[in-house]
């Protein structure tokens, strides 16, 4: 009896260690689809903060950001 | 009281009038049945029948609706104009079944994908991701376009930030990739567009994947198939009839393809004239130059095409479309 249950037990975590795995692995993958999905709605919400001189600037911060201005002084 | 066996059942009542006072029934309930569907009836004989008989007319004259007291009979000219003599029909026609061919597949397999990939009993959080993913469906089409065209800008949008970041290829600035102005390209840059209009599909696919008995796969795993086997032989023939709707309505979707080129270029075809698609062609002859009379005739054609489209598809359907009640 003894010599049935173990194989049967570590059979058992094994197929609940490869379902965790799945789960992750298809979780991981809806969640890197579903970010590039809704990645130009991220961009909408970002340009309707950012003023126009932000928004056309090439290479512009992603975020909204003021540019930062110093002197110096002699 | 108990009736003996040689009376009939129906006891005094006569055959000749049931069957008057039940054809009598029926003639009520078609009156009430026809009263409850006369608003749609009256809708579509109005706003569907009568504009196609008008658009007919309007195809045989030549009409200005700036002019209308000038319209002139002309027979079939517009269409012999549309059939033989102009050559951005053909052109444009040709531009709109290329997009079609681009566009249609990678929509159709995107939705299909996402509906199996969230009908996994394995992802966490499905109900969740099905909202998000039908989320940008509730976007109106002209906001839609006008975000892509942003996220799609070369100078600044972030998939060339994001391309130039990851790959270290020059993606942004003068050397760019030009997504909306690369005649090679512009198509994928619409069907991206048009992706983010899946949940629909998305939704209709789940439904269907939901609906394959499950007692199959069972069986299937039983039997030693794996997951690709069972997708390929037991999920996707149960839901042809599904995807067969689908590509019907992509179809006759695709051929009138219109909004995006209209707002991003006001249809002037930009670049090289590949956006100037059969529908962009259609308004620009029936409500920019006002030749209304040429337009109509366009539509006609487009809609002749659509259905001999249509009776094709449904031609095939016996070959590859499997319903679960039918007998082969």
């Amino acid at each position: 009896m003894a010599t049935t249950s173990m194989p049967m037990r570590s059979l058992a975590m094994r197929r609940k260690t490869r379902e965790l795995i799945l789960s992750v692995v298809l979780t991981g993958m809806a969640l890197a689809v579903l970010g590039l999905f809704l990645m130009p709605m991220v961009y909408g919400i970002v340009t309707a903060v950012k003023t126009e001189t932000q928004f056309s600037k090439t290479g512009a911060p992603l975020v909204p950001s003021q540019r930062t201005h110093f002197q110096l002084r002699r | 009281m108990a009736l003996s066996p040689a009376q009939p059942a129906t006891g005094t009542t006569n055959p000749v009038k049931t069957k008057k006072s039940s054809s009598k029934l029926t003639k009520t309930e078609t009156r009430w049945g026809l009263l409850f569907l006369s608003p749609w009836i009256i809708g579509f004989l109005l706003f569907y029948v009568f504009p196609m008989i008008a658009s007919f007319i309007f195809s045989l004259y030549d009409f200005n609706p700036a002019v209308p007291d000038q319209a002139k009979f002309i027979g079939f000219d517009n269409w012999t104009r549309a059939l033989t003599t102009d050559p951005e029909v053909p052109l444009s026609f040709i531009r709109t079944i290329k997009f079609a061919m681009i566009s249609l597949p990678i929509g159709l397999g995107f939705a299909l994908y996402l509906a199996v990939l969230l009908n996994s009993k394995n992802v966490i959080g499905t109900n969740l991701f099905r909202t998000l993913f039908y989320m940008p469906s509730m976007i109106p089409i002209v906001a839609t376009v006008l975000i892509w065209n942003g996220v799609l800008n070369e100078q600044t949008g972030w998939i060339n930030v994001f391309i130039e970041a990851v790959t270290g290829i020059d993606a942004t600035g003068t050397g760019g990739i030009r997504w909306l102005a690369e005649p090679g390209l512009v198509y994928y840059a619409y069907t991206m567009f048009g992706l983010w209009g899946v949940g629909g599909a998305m939704v209709i696919f789940l439904a269907s994947l939901q609906g394959v008995p499950t007692e199959l796969y069972e069986a299937a795993e039983i039997d030693g198939a794996n997951w690709f086997q069972r997708l390929w032989k037991i999920t996707i023939p149960l839901i042809t009839p599904v995807i067969f709707y689908q590509l019907v309505l992509g179809v006759i979707g695709s051929l009138q393809y219109f909004l995006a080129p209209f707002v991003l270029n006001d249809g002037t075809g930009f670049p090289e004239g590949t956006t100037r698609f059969y529908m962009v062609y259609f308004y620009k002859q029936s409500f920019a130059f006002f030749n209304m009379g040429y337009g109509a005739s366009l539509a006609w054609l487009m809609f002749i095409v659509a259905l001999i489209l249509t009776i094709v598809l449904f031609g095939t359907a016996r070959y590859w479309v499997f319903y679960a009640s039918e007998e082969r």
